[in-house]
């Protein structure tokens, strides 16, 4: 096991340079760049624009630069942000999108576990169908459509939260409880499920059978072996709650990397598109080898040699 | 367990329940709406190039040209703080800006948004007053031939500035502090966005265009490029008086003076921050205001500049910038008193219109722009004038503005907008809405009743603004034609890319204005080969009227002359002039003094910012 | 009889029969389930109304715009109202229904075979070959698909394959995982152990017994990502893509009610609830596949 997970880790170099070099190429060949501007621009001031951010040089000696750079550290700097570098603004803007992913992670953990555990233990009873039916709504609606009813009954209507912004509890609780809706029901959705095949195994019966208590029984047994393949799908769960979720930063105008990904190809800011892309590509590839060491920790059949 | 699932259970219940009720049709008072017409939603600064560069202004009255009788106090509020105002510790703002500025360096700048931020920042040698007119801010008077501040030739410019300015950090302001900042806007190096703007300095275009292009580049020395530098026929003669000298004469150059290419920029802090200049921590300006804090995608926040040299002095101390790209989220914003300021959204504009609260408490105003539906002349179908003119004449400009803009944008059939010098009426009728003449004109051309006509594209962004512009416009002409186009949506960059390159059919596209004068409008815009022509309109006579209007000293002889022009391009159907936007912005009932502007950038009453003030509650 | 169908066993010489009376057993048992079946009903009707749009539509719902008729509540003569420039809600909702139910299907089609052959090839084709292709379905996630997708619209402009890649550019990554992961955990099962102890060679292994055990949970998956399909398409207009004027798809009408809301509410409550209907529909319909295909639930009920 040890082996492979070093494997794993050595074979983060390769996958990140190849996305780099794939997003770099690419990039530079999507029409427009950086300065072009709807107003067409004097032939004379492109260049001088080209010359003094280095843009006119062939697309593989600026890559190479590129990687020159990197490797000392330098992410280069913004464009559309002139004068802040990419490092800064994605050490920035990554705060406020992690603090709303994982806030948003632990409100769906937790209700979707509870919601689908208790869905579970009162099988096809009226609880375990409201548990279904209300799991399915939060899946049903577009992410912007239920921070949009949100938004419609708590500040508009009720004055209790404000909608721009992030920092305090009054800007935080919307955009969190929108961004919770699809993962807390599909996690209670597979709560459930986990719950009602562990219930049937032969060892729960057992220990019922055994005399114990049904609660110790609930959660000596049947929670905590149910839990164990519901954690190894939240990694990547979580993984995506991190990378930002963009329509929620964008309803509530909230400053973070989700956003900053999007607007950086629509600007063409190619330091922040390579950074936020690497940034990424880091985050996912990291998440995909926790997921599968933990696949293969949780079930002894799967073997990696 | 089963206690803590029936509290759960209940709250689930709840938050299901309340959205339901929410998804059955909320009331009026909700409000989701999205930008008037601006461009694609994500990228906010697509949607500001969308709108063709910067901001600027055209007079309300004809004589957009400044007067010999110099400074007009009455243009310039009183330094009196009104009666009605509350005490100076409640004197606190906050509007909205739609995107972030790239940057706050004004030699550098074309986004309205950074634009609307250094007008607040600095003051040039000249501001244009409400009307559009010229009025001396660093010079002591407006140069005219009567009091020797131009030549007899025209040629010659001579400036007399202010004694005792300063910028806001004590850095004094001189006439070499001018000269300075006009060769910055002409430095290859620094590469304004605007030095276009200042070639008809001596030496200027020279200086500006000494890296040569990206086909044909140059390699100069630093000597070479100091000695272009020198050439540059701007001087200060003494502390105070500034020389220009021009290759030809023009009615625009004092109003291109006025713009921020010409904002004073301070060699001090330039020469120690490098690059760095203009940082937030380190901008240095001249304005009413100065930069207090700068919080990246989220405000700006400035303060009244205790060292402003000049009149008259702002009233509100504190201004708040937040930035937000949403027009519907900013409304609610407004809505929910987060706001003072704010645009309407395009989408719910009637009904702001039509609510009595409302409607008071809106500004709507003409910004100086021009839009319309944009062709490829130089290959077929669009090369022939009649069939431009059969879908000029096509489209229910009306019903556009009403159905598809709800009264945000004014119909109009000129490409020089209402209130430009060289704006007539009477160009009006060329393109008027006639659909049998339009039938008969596509006929003409060999198309009877549609027949043969290509499907051809429009290029449009995506925002459902344009999607309903585009549901309508193919439904006119379809009706009316009997024609079909097709949209070709792109995002922002991709469509001026497109449009500099000439790869289109049709383009949704137009104009606004730089400064008040039409070779703005006109000149290597619509002249043959010019730079900024990119449809490829060209016309021999149009060239020889524009070259005659440019070089006519009489404004008002100018502007009769322009309005040839601009009935040329029209009868030729250069483009298919549609409309012209409005900038509609809401305030708070205690936001008082607001003096719209034709130059305002991002939000009424911003370039003449002082008269604002928060009135007594 | 019992206990060979709960330990999944199947005997080399009844193979045949068994896959048959696997797929229609398991179609009984998903019919006898109430969910899923009333899923299958709305998806069926939806599908009716979607092929029918046309003379179901009573309007055309592109060209129809009355201006004298914006933004009106759902009445007889507009079952659903009308939008900001006088289109019938009701003829674009069915119009929607179509456009949309065309793009989420193919994009599961697209998902499914690739998927389904980029798994298959991580699982068994040996270490070497898992790792590249994991690999390159890391990379495939981690990237920045909007780009591709900048560069899809701009050289092809935008349309209805570009927007089907678009959407299934990383959603074969997840069919791709779920593949692998139950074919490397069924690979070791004692079932195929038993085939294999029997005598049968290592292709009929794959096909009759690891592929059908794989499909279950495969078809499940495809059934949610159907309607995210149509989220995404919803997601992509968001951004500024999507199907391009002026096709009324789902997602863009979810989209446009979203801008108009206040002015109208109509537009956003039935697009959206069209939406929601099919994910409730198509979600019933998977979990009653996913509690029929299991072989393990056969015997307890």
């Amino acid at each position: 096991m040890t082996t492979y997970i070093i494997r794993r880790l050595l074979l983060v170099i390769p996958v990140l340079f190849i996305v780099a070099t794939v997003t770099f190429f690419l990039m530079h060949n999507v029409p427009g760049g950086p300065f072009t501007m709807d107003r067409p621009l004097p032939p004379a001031v492109q260049r001088n624009l080209n010359h003094k951010y280095h843009l006119d040089k062939p697309v593989w000696e600026q890559y190479l630069l590129y990687l020159r750079d990197v490797l000392h550290g330098d992410f280069g700097e913004s464009f559309a942000q002139r004068g802040r570098s990419v490092a800064s603004i994605i050490k920035h803007e990554f705060k406020p999108t992690a603090q709303l992913g994982i806030a948003a992670f632990l409100v769906a953990a937790v209700v979707g576990i509870t919601l689908g555990a208790t869905a579970a233990f009162n099988q096809n009873g009226p609880i375990d169908y409201l548990c279904v039916f209300f799991s399915t709504i939060g899946a049903s609606f577009p992410s912007f459509i239920i921070a949009a009813f949100l938004i419609i009954l708590f500040v508009v209507k009720l004055h209790w939260f404000k909608q721009l912004g992030w920092g305090d509890l009054r800007h935080d609780v919307l955009p969190v409880i929108s961004l919770a809706f699809l993962p807390a029901s599909y996690i209670s959705r597979i709560t459930r499920a986990s719950v009602l095949e562990v219930i049937r195994q032969d060892y729960v019966r057992t220990a019922r059978a055994k005399g114990l208590r049904e609660i110790a029984v609930d959660l000596r047994h049947v929670l905590r072996n149910s839990l164990i393949p519901i954690l190894t799908l939240l990694g990547p769960i979580l993984a995506g709650l991190l990378s930002g979720s963009f329509i929620i930063e964008y309803v509530f105008s909230i400053p973070g990397i989700g956003r900053e990904t999007v607007d950086s190809i629509f600007n063409r800011d190619y330091g922040v598109i390579m950074g936020t892309t690497l940034f990424y590509a880091f985050l996912i590839v990291i998440a995909n080898l926790v997921v599968d060491i933990l696949y293969a920790a949780v079930d002894p059949r799967i073997r990696y040699s | 367990m089963r206690q803590k699932s029936r509290a759960l259970l209940t709250m689930g219940g709840l938050l299901t329940a309340a959205a339901l009720a929410m998804a059955c049709g909320s009331s009026n008072n909700a409000n989701k709406n999205n930008t008037a017409n601006n461009a694609a939603k994500p990228s906010a600064v697509a949607s500001a190039a969308a709108s063709a560069a910067a901001s600027a202004a055209a007079p309300g009255t004809a004589a957009a040209k400044p007067s010999a009788a110099a400074a007009s106090p009455a243009a310039q509020a009183t330094n009196q703080r009104p009666a009605d105002a509350a005490p100076p510790d409640q004197q606190k703002l906050t509007v909205r800006l739609a995107a972030e500025p790239e940057f706050l360096d004004p030699q550098q700048s074309e986004f309205e948004q950074d634009i609307a931020v250094e007008h607040l920042l600095f003051r040039g040698l000249f501001v244009f007053d409400k009307d559009g007119n010229l009025v001396p801010a660093l010079a002591t008077e407006i140069p005219t031939k009567e009091n020797g501040g131009i030549s007899a030739d025209g040629l010659t410019y001579t400036i007399h500035m202010k004694t005792g300015q300063k910028f806001s950090n004590g850095d004094p302001i001189t006439a070499q502090t001018m000269e300075y900042t006009l060769k910055r806007e002409l430095d290859p190096k620094v590469a304004g966005s605007y030095a276009g703007f200042y070639y008809d300095i001596v030496g200027g275009q020279a200086y500006s265009t000494a890296l040569g292009t990206k086909d044909k580049p140059k390699n100069p020395t630093d000597q070479e490029l100091q000695q272009l530098r020198d050439a540059v026929a701007v001087k200060a003669l003494d502390d105070t008086t500034l020389q220009v000298k021009l290759t030809a004469p023009s009615g625009s150059f004092l109003d291109r003076l006025a713009i921020w290419g010409a904002y004073p920029a301070d060699k001090n802090v330039i020469d120690k921050f490098g690059d760095k200049a203009y940082d937030p921590a380190n901008l240095v300006g001249n304005g009413p205001y100065i930069l207090k804090e700068y919080a990246a995608k989220d405000h700006i926040t400035l303060v009244a500049n205790p060292n402003y040299t000049l009149d008259p002095k702002p009233i509100i101390q504190t201004l708040t910038i937040r930035l937000i790209d949403d027009s519907s989220q900013a409304f609610n914003a407004w809505k929910n008193g987060e706001l003072d300021e704010t645009d309407v959204p395009g989408a719910s504009a009637q009904q702001v219109f039509n609510d009595p609260n409302l409607s008071k408490l809106v500004i709507k105003f003409p910004e100086q722009s021009t839009r319309g539906i944009e062709f490829n002349l130089t290959q077929k179908p669009f090369d022939n004038p009649k069939v431009r003119m059969a879908i000029a004449k096509a489209v229910d400009r009306n019903a556009l503005a009403q159905v598809v803009f709800q009264g945000t944008v004014q119909p109009g059939a000129t490409w020089l907008p209402p209130g430009l010098p060289g704006y007539d009426k009477a160009n009006e009728d060329i393109q008027k809405y006639d659909p049998a003449a339009a039938k008969q004109l596509l006929a003409d051309a060999g198309y009877p009743n549609g027949q043969g006509f290509p499907v051809t594209k429009i290029i449009l962004t995506q925002s459902p603004t344009n999607q309903n512009l585009f549901d309508f416009l193919s439904k006119q002409l379809k009706d009316n034609l009997n024609i079909t186009i097709q949209a070709d949506i792109v995002d922002g960059k991709t469509r001026s890319q497109r449009y500099t390159n000439r790869q289109f059919e049709l383009f949704w596209g137009g104009w606004i204005g730089d400064y008040p004068n039409a070779d703005d409008w006109t000149n290597d815009l619509w002249t043959t080969g010019g730079t900024t022509n990119k449809p490829g309109y060209s016309n021999p006579q149009f060239d020889q009227c524009v070259k005659q209007a440019m070089q006519e000293a009489d404004q008002k002889k100018a502007a009769t002359l322009y309005a040839q022009c601009d009935k040329i391009m029209l009868q030729d159907a250069a483009l298919a002039v549609m409309d012209h936007d409005l900038r509609v912005n809401i305030f708070q009932p205690k936001v008082k003094g607001v003096v719209p502007a034709l130059t305002d950038a991002g939000w009424a009453g911003e370039a003449l910012f002082e008269s604002v003030y928060i009135a007594k509650q | 009889m019992a206990t060979v169908e709960d330990a999944g066993v199947f005997s080399a010489g009844e193979v045949y029969g068994r896959q048959r009376n696997l797929w229609v057993d398991a179609f009984r048992r998903l019919i006898r389930n109430r969910f899923a079946l009333i899923g299958l009903i709305v998806v069926a009707t939806f599908a009716i109304l979607a092929i029918f749009a046309g003379p179901l539509g009573r309007y055309d719902p592109y060209n129809y715009q009355n201006y004298s008729a914006l933004n009106q509540a759902p009445s007889l003569k507009h079952f659903f109202g009308t939008d900001d420039i006088g289109h019938d809600n009701w003829a674009r909702v069915l119009v929607g229904l179509r456009v949309s139910l065309s793009v989420s299907l193919s994009v599961a089609a697209i998902v499914f075979l690739i998927g389904t052959a980029m798994g298959c090839l991580a699982a068994l084709g040996g270490n070497a070959t898992d790792t590249i292709v994991m690999r390159i379905v890391d990379i495939a996630y981690a990237f920045p698909d909007l780009l591709l997708i900048i560069i899809i619209e701009a050289v092809f402009r935008a349309g209805l394959w570009q927007t089907i890649v678009a959407i299934s550019l990383v959603a074969w990554t997840t069919i791709a995982r779920l593949v692998r992961g139950q074919m490397l955990s069924l690979k070791q099962s004692d079932f195929v152990l038993a085939a294999r102890t029997i005598g049968a060679s290592e292709p009929r292994i794959i096909v009759q017994h690891i592929l059908p055990n794989t499909l279950g949970p495969v078809i499940v998956a495809l059934t949610f990502i159907i309607p995210a399909a149509i989220f995404s398409e919803a997601a992509l207009t968001f951004v500024g893509f999507g199907l391009p004027p002026p096709t009324a798809s789902l997602g863009r009408l979810i989209f446009h009610g979203y801008e108009t809301i206040s002015v109208n509410p109509w537009i956003v409550t039935f697009s959206a609830l069209a939406v929601a209907l099919l994910m409730l529909s198509f979600t019933f319909i998977g979990d009653g596949l996913r509690d029929a295909l299991d072989p393990r639930s056969r015997g307890a009920k």
